[in-house]
């Protein structure tokens, strides 16, 4: 609200400088002129006082025709530095005393008429008649005074004006820097408005452009989604239809009938996939998680990923040993590993081979730190490999994104690796993407482990693949308390008897204390002086017989030169799996007993 | 042109000449100093303070008496032409003596009836005005004297003050026996 009128005002203050600097110096002009004025009028005043005291005294002089008086009298305004000439004049009009400050000061020679004249720039004069009382005059005297130089009275008005000048000068620079800033402000304040103008431009042709691609998104959408299902209707109308026809002309062959009615049945369970995956999306579809078994999901499936992938593309599972659970819904999950074998077919149209792992993986800070939204932790690890086209880095940035697709339209509907992608995260876990251009694609999908009394007797009960057990004594020296409990608890699954130390140093005060160690299991980086190469170095000196196995995730150098792991040197990289733990702890302990010593 | 001021310039180029160059031995050196003595006999009054008791009013004459012999013949009645003296009209009475009742107010005494004047004007408030040698036993309060060629005066200020007469400074410095 104040703000125009705030504006209207700087953009008068240049006007008001001006008009005050105008102001001022007619002011200074008048001071200067009255200053003049009154100087002269008041020498006039005094000018014309020493000629009436002079004319006061001088009568008696004058009357009785005594020039020496009137001499002593006009000497006497010698005293007064102003006065340049002082002269006595008799009745008739001649000169009778004079006197004359310096011998080029020049006397009237006959008595000028009475008043006061202002003789040039610089003098001033005053004549008065000698009179007593109302006898006839019987003379006349003149003053002259000198004015103080004009050029020091001018200084003092120079001083006067020049302070006047400055007081204008600055009143007019105060004036301009304000309307400067007046300007500035004002400039600001329009180029604010442009750009607000043009964020709300921006804004609205982002929401023109986001609508756009909605409409495009749709668009694909339907058509991808039609396309399918009209492949699909294609299959289920032309086996019914065969069906019909077979019944009407009588031909029962109840071998070649069913057939052609699970070809059917197929085509609509790939229709009830195709909505299933429509529902996920459009988030109509509950989900329900329960605690599973993705190797056992993995089993049932296999038979449906045959038929999707078809004869040119191999398929293999790595299942992993005593896999973890996972809190999942099956359904989705099965959608997830159909989605990402129905891209790696397309990925591999001359044939190829998949490759389906589990395992169980430690995820520790340092991969935490690099990913985002991800916790170290334990997790289940499925991975879905093709030895396909790959993809470019830019293409793998944008392959979660909802309908995005490099398939032609009617091929896919860029729904299915979001499908992924969103599964995921309404699981709490993540998923990645590996690839390279004509090597091929993995899709890592991490699941958290499940924690759960069910899920602990699950995982004690399952044993597809019994992994490498043992009873000896094993220490543990790890740092990172989630790391040291974590290998403790799976040693000890194991069936291995576990001490564990948080350093070097408590590691050594164990060694001393228990002989019948068999296993040193110790990370690399330690803190407290001691590293984990020193620390296997002192063990190996008390008890030569003792077996090393490192573990790092990074900071080799203490056990890695040139690339190459020392002689001797056991090492298990993390993140490792239960399984890959199980087997290298069993390895090392099962090593000839000179193999660990020459180090 | 105005006829009337080279004629002044004239005669004070005159009387300057003869003031200054020529000396008082010759007849008219004499008459050029009876002359500056009347023109001085007016003038004194211009310069003196009588009691207010020695004129009747503002207007009134101021007479001034001549005793006994005297240079001026008509001399002083051109020099009191038309002058006035504080407003007081100036009046000449030539006297052959002089009495209480004379009424005088400047009393120009001379010559042998000097003497007898001069006592009868005594305590009364009259400017005596005696042309004395210096030696003289009695004289007036003003005396006339020469002094450098020029016609100067004498003033006796205590006699004027007991006589009731204030006289200017101006014209005491002008004295030649004023006191410093």
């Amino acid at each position: 609200m104040g703000r125009p009128r705030s504006t209207n005002l700087w953009r008068l203050t240049p006007l008001i400088a001006l008009t005050t600097a105008i102001a001022l110096l007619i002011g200074g002009i008048l001071i200067v002129y009255s200053g003049e004025r009154s100087y002269r009028a008041q020498k006039a005043d005094e000018t014309e006082v020493e000629a009436r005291i002079l004319a006061a005294t001088v009568g008696a002089a004058l009357s009785f025709d005594d020039k020496k008086a009137a001499q002593t009298y006009v000497q006497a305004l010698d005293a007064n530095p102003e006065v340049e000439v002082a002269a006595v004049y008799d009745a008739s009009g001649g000169l009778f005393a004079a006197y004359r400050r310096t011998a080029a000061a020049n006397v009237p020679s006959a008595a000028p008429p009475p008043g006061v004249v202002l003789e040039g720039d610089r003098r001033i004069s005053s004549t008065t008649t000698v009179a007593r009382g109302t006898s006839p005059p019987v003379g006349r005297v003149y003053v002259r005074a000198v004015l103080e130089p004009v050029i020091y009275r001018y200084e003092r008005y120079a001083i006067v004006g020049l302070l006047i000048v400055m007081a204008a000068l600055l009143t007019a620079v105060l004036g301009v820097a304000h309307s400067a800033l007046a300007r500035i402000n004002r400039e600001l304040g329009a180029s604010n408005q442009s750009l607000q103008a043009e964020i709300g431009e921006r804004e609205k042709a982002q929401a023109a452009l986001r609508q756009a691609q909605k409409m495009e998104a749709i668009g694909q959408l339907t058509g991808g989604v039609a396309h399918d299902f009209n492949n699909i209707l294609q299959v289920i109308l032309g086996n019914l239809g065969t069906v019909e026809s077979r019944l009407r002309q009588g031909s029962l062959d109840p071998q070649r009938l069913r057939r052609l009615i699970e070809t059917a049945i197929r085509a609509a369970d790939r229709a009830a996939v195709l909505t299933a995956q429509l529902l996920a999306f459009s988030r109509r579809q509950p989900l329900q998680p329960k605690p599973l078994d993705p190797n056992k999901l993995l089993a049932g499936m296999s038979d449906l990923l045959n038929r999707t992938l078809g004869e040119g593309i191999e398929v293999e599972t790595v299942l992993g040993a005593r896999l973890w659970q996972v809190l999942a819904d099956a359904n989705q999950l099965e959608n997830a590993i159909l989605n990402l074998a129905v891209n790696a077919r397309d990925a591999m149209p001359n044939g190829g081979k998949l490759t389906i792992e589990t395992a169980n993986i430690l995820l520790d800070e340092a991969y935490a730190a690099r990913e985002e939204d991800v916790k170290a932790g334990q997790y289940v690890l499925i991975a879905v490999s093709d030895t396909g086209t790959g993809m470019p880095p830019d293409i793998i940035g944008k392959a979660f994104d909802p309908f995005f697709t490099t398939k032609d339209v009617g091929r896919g509907t860029g729904l299915g690796l979001s499908q992924v992608y969103g599964f995921l995260k309404q699981s709490s876990g993540h998923a990645k993407i590996y690839s390279e251009a004509g090597e091929g694609t993995t899709v890592k999908l991490y699941f958290p482990r499940l924690l759960t009394d069910a899920a602990l007797r699950e995982h004690g009960t399952a044993s597809d693949t019994p992994p490498a057990r043992g009873r000896e004594v094993i220490l543990v020296v790890e740092d990172e308390p989630d790391v040291r409990g974590f290998v403790v608890e799976m040693l000890r699954e194991l069936g291995y008897a576990i001490l564990a130390a948080e350093d070097g140093q408590a590691a050594l005060r164990v060694l001393k204390t228990r002989d019948d160690i068999r296993l040193l299991f110790t990370d690399v980086g330690l803190p407290g002086g001691l590293n984990g190469r020193q620390l296997a170095d002192e063990a190996k000196r008390r008890r030569p017989d003792i077996k090393v196995l490192f573990t790092t995730g990074y900071a080799r150098n203490a056990i890695v030169h040139q690339g190459r792991l020392d002689p001797g040197v056991e090492l298990i990289n993390k993140p490792f799996t239960y399984a890959a733990l199980a087997k290298r702890v069993r390895e090392v302990l099962d090593e000839g007993p000179g193999s660990g010593r020459d180090a | 042109m105005n006829l009337t001021r080279p004629a002044l310039i004239g005669a004070g180029i005159g009387v300057a000449l003869a003031l200054w160059c020529c000396p008082f031995a010759t007849a008219f050196g004499q008459n050029l100093a009876a002359a500056l003595k009347a023109t001085y006999l007016v003038k004194f009054g211009s310069f003196v303070d009588w009691p207010p008791t020695a004129f009747a009013s503002p207007s009134s004459p101021l007479d001034l008496c001549v005793v006994g012999d005297h240079p001026f013949g008509d001399l002083l009645d051109r020099a009191a032409a038309g002058q006035r003296v504080n407003g007081h009209p100036i009046e000449i009475r030539r006297l052959s003596s002089i009495t209480q009742n004379s009424n005088c107010d400047i009393l120009y005494a001379s010559g042998a009836s000097a003497e007898a004047a001069l006592a009868a004007a005594r305590y009364q408030p009259i400017l005596t005005v005696t042309d004395l040698p210096a030696s003289a036993p009695q004289k007036g309060i003003i005396n006339f004297t020469i002094r450098d060629d020029r016609v100067r005066f004498e003033i006796d200020d205590r006699n004027a003050r007991q006589d009731g007469l204030h006289i200017s400074s101006q014209l005491l410095t002008l004295a030649v026996n004023k006191q410093p």
